[in-house]
């Protein structure tokens, strides 16, 4: 069953949630910086008045708005009234309130604490709360595996589309850092390069309209792989669908800072021409869900057959100008952490 | 695709026991597994009843042969999960040479959070635990001590997250896209839970009363509960190791409150009845509902509401097994899968101790005394919690 991506919305580091304008385009487009290269960064955040209902606004953390605001957009743009499922993955769930909860309960040893912060601390607050939002009873999950939850819940959504059970899937990626637990993960030497959040939804559909900017075609999510086995993996999942390295036309890759991933992202680059080459972590930061800020690109570099410069790699060494001047019909993703949960996904052109 | 998803193992470890033989003899035995807290560093240790696994994190490790110098690696929700995940794998018979890989689609809804909360107090900490907080962690380092190799994640949805885990895993096989996966949830009791639901005010000081109209709310609980299941395929090759099917399971929202479930249950009738329909049969074919049951006065009046809907007076015998293990959050779907299909395979409804005066609306009665050598064909499992999830899984004999 085709899989096709309807809207696709993103509230990130970068002002790349403007409803208006027509995600990565050339004129008018959002305007890229990378950021600087360490600490974390925050999203660049709407005024969510707009999206939201004001009096229930003033309780919601930054996570809670930002999946409100980008499912809620999506679903417009797609116009579809009620989903048949919603799927969000998130690594860490819904961290200020934990945070927040677990200070009170520090501070004021274990008495006279407010639940807020505990209710709105559950990982499926943000999909219970577009429930809500979108008066929808229909099937609704919440996946948490680190840096595949997202993949994990896309999975999920493919399948569902499969068996007929749903047509159009709400699906999307959250995650959000604060100050604590930055400093945690940078003691823990877990940070290496940005780090970052951000909200990504999608529509999915297994009906393609005039609307359906991408499709999804495939994705491989894997535990564990060796450096020495990526190629294959890599081919397989390509020929499998009847492709070479030569029919990608870009490999958007997850590479950050991390010195001992080098090797790992080295061994899927050299099965493509330089030129090929993009990557994504530099403007959003690393975050568990961050591939699906990597959806959210591919499915605009799709759409509009334009791929910002500061993606490519090598930029502006890369005089190579080869993406630009041939139609980008195939997006493939790359993503893994630190040697482990791997993916593949797959995006291609509605006409291909 | 695959017709039918079959159970091949269970493993389970609650306050109740920490393996099948334990549980069943506490559940025919009327044995409750709540009492004061004992090992969890609180200072409310006398104040509430909590359902308890009575054994330290250091004694779990050294069960499960993990040396003392690991233990920064380890939360108690690893090790839980660990020791009935290690059950359901052994109990399933299955060959682990056979060269398919096992999955683990397991749930939880604090994860590491019992070694985070202890450890987090500010600046000056050691952050090692900082990477067993997601509720990835548990998964991984359960399926790395078994050596599963296949694919793994974890659910969070609340109270209802073990169901949901079933509900993925079921997917997945359906599909073709794994043929066996070990699949369940687990939680460890945590002083953030344990003041969360204390804040709220919805625990219950003495022991909970599912469905009484006296009930005052929960006790938490901790515990695990994982389930093999397995393709046509690999279950056609030895059929005596063939427990049942999971034969009809929805997941629906309720769409009502974030944290309230709506008082005529629909997100709970919308679950029952896609549940129903998927597995092909009446509701007059249910004979046990392990309910959902926790002992708040909103939970059990909104779930015996859907309950009339869906089966009006004929409703089959029912009870919460709640009142034995405490609500053990996202292990408690995972738990309960185990006790159904047990009640199944063995013929038996487990009771309710402690139950006294029906509610007021909808009047019904849980069992309140064990039935023994009864032919039950489906039992019906409800797994409920906030944001609105509402998830019903049912299971059926070969």
């Amino acid at each position: 069953m085709p899989v096709f991506i309807q809207s696709a919305e993103a509230i990130s580091p970068q002002d790349t949630f403007q409803p208006s304008i027509s995600l990565v385009g050339k004129s008018p487009g959002i305007e890229f910086r990378p950021l600087p290269g360490e600490g974390y960064h925050n999203c660049i955040h709407p005024d969510y008045k707009q999206y939201i209902n004001p009096t229930a606004l003033r309780r919601m953390s930054p996570l809670i708005r930002m999946g409100l605001a980008t499912s809620k957009i999506c679903v417009e743009k797609a116009g579809i009234e009620k989903p048949d499922a919603i799927l969000v993955g998130s690594g860490l769930g819904c961290v200020h309130d934990t945070v927040k909860f677990l200070n009170q309960l520090i501070e004021n040893q274990e008495t006279l604490l407010n639940p807020t912060a505990f209710i709105q601390s559950t990982h499926n607050t943000v999909s219970g709360q577009i429930a809500l939002m979108l008066d929808c009873r229909a099937h609704n999950l919440t996946f948490s595996q680190n840096s595949i939850s997202f993949e994990t819940a896309l999975l999920e959504g493919m399948l569902l589309l499969d068996e007929d059970k749903a047509m159009n899937i709400l699906l999307g990626g959250i995650d959000e850092v604060v100050e604590e637990s930055f400093q945690l993960m940078d003691k823990n030497g877990c940070v290496n390069g940005p780090m970052g959040e951000g909200s990504n939804f999608f529509l999915i559909s297994s009906e393609r309209s005039a609307k359906s900017m991408a499709r999804l075609d495939g994705l491989e999510i894997l535990n564990r792989c060796k450096p020495g086995d990526i190629s294959r993996h890599t081919n397989d999942f390509l020929a499998s669908r009847d492709l070479t390295f030569d029919d990608i036309d870009l490999l958007l890759e997850g590479r950050n800072g991390d010195e001992n991933s080098g090797e790992i992202y080295d061994q899927v680059e050299q099965l493509f021409h330089p030129s090929k080459l993009a990557e994504y972590k530099h403007l959003v930061g690393e975050y568990n869900t961050a591939s699906a800020f990597a959806m959210w690109l591919a499915t605009g570099i799709i759409r509009n057959n334009y791929i910002p410069d500061t993606l490519l790699r090598g930029h502006p060494g890369n005089k190579d100008d080869a993406p630009r001047t041939r139609p980008i019909r195939r997006v493939l993703l790359f993503n893994q952490n630190k040697g482990r949960n791997f993916s593949w996904i797959l995006l291609s052109h509605p006409d291909t | 695709m695959n017709n039918h998803i079959w159970i091949t193992g269970l493993g389970v470890a609650s306050s109740i026991g920490i393996n099948i033989k334990e549980s069943l003899s506490a559940l025919i035995s009327g044995k409750r597994g709540l009492g004061p807290v004992k090992i969890l560093e609180t200072i409310h240790k006398d104040r509430f009843r909590v359902g308890e696994i009575p054994l330290s994190d250091q004694q779990m490790m050294e069960m499960l042969g993990i040396p003392a110098s690991s233990y920064k690696a380890y939360t108690r929700t690893s090790l839980i999960g660990i020791i009935a995940a290690r059950e359901a794998l052994q109990n399933s018979g299955l060959d682990p040479g056979d060269g398919v890989p096992t999955a683990l689609v397991s749930a939880t809804t604090v994860g590491g959070m019992d070694k985070t909360e202890r450890e987090y107090s500010g600046a000056n900490v050691d952050s090692g635990f900082i990477s067993t907080h997601p509720c990835g962690d548990s998964t991984n380092k359960i399926a790395d001590y078994l050596g599963m190799e296949g694919y793994r994640t974890t659910l969070s949805t609340a109270c209802s997250s073990g169901a949901n885990a079933l509900i993925h895993a079921a997917r997945l096989i359906k599909h073709g896209y794994v043929e066996r996966a070990v699949v369940g949830g687990v939680d460890a009791l945590s002083k953030f839970t344990l003041n969360g639901f204390n804040s709220l005010m919805i625990i219950d000081p003495d022991k909970c009363r599912p469905f009484d109209r006296n009930r005052k709310g929960l006790n938490l609980g901790e515990g695990a509960g994982f389930l093999v299941l397995e393709s046509d395929r690999l279950a056609a090759r030895d059929q005596n190791r063939r427990m049942c099917r999971l034969s009809g399971y929805a997941n629906a929202n309720d769409a009502h409150h974030q944290t309230a479930s709506s008082p005529d249950g629909q997100g709970a009738y919308d679950a029952m009845l896609e549940a129903l329909t998927l597995a092909g049969i009446t509701p007059d074919e249910i004979d046990y509902i392990n309910a959902h049951g926790t002992g708040t006065e909103n939970n059990d009046a909104s779930e015996g509401a859907a309950l009339v809907r869906v089966f009006g007076d004929r409703l089959p015998p029912f009870s919460s097994t709640k009142s034995f293990t405490g609500h053990t959050l996202g292990a408690a779907a995972g738990i309960e899968a185990v006790f159904s299909v047990l009640a199944l395979r063995e013929g038996i409804l487990f009771p309710q101790p402690g139950f006294e005066e029906a509610m007021e609306s909808p009047s019904i009665r849980p069992l309140t005394q064990v039935k023994q050598g009864v032919n039950i064909r489906h039992v019906l499992s409800n797994s409920f919690g906030f944001g609105g999830n509402n998830s019903t899984l049912i299971f059926s004999k070969p």
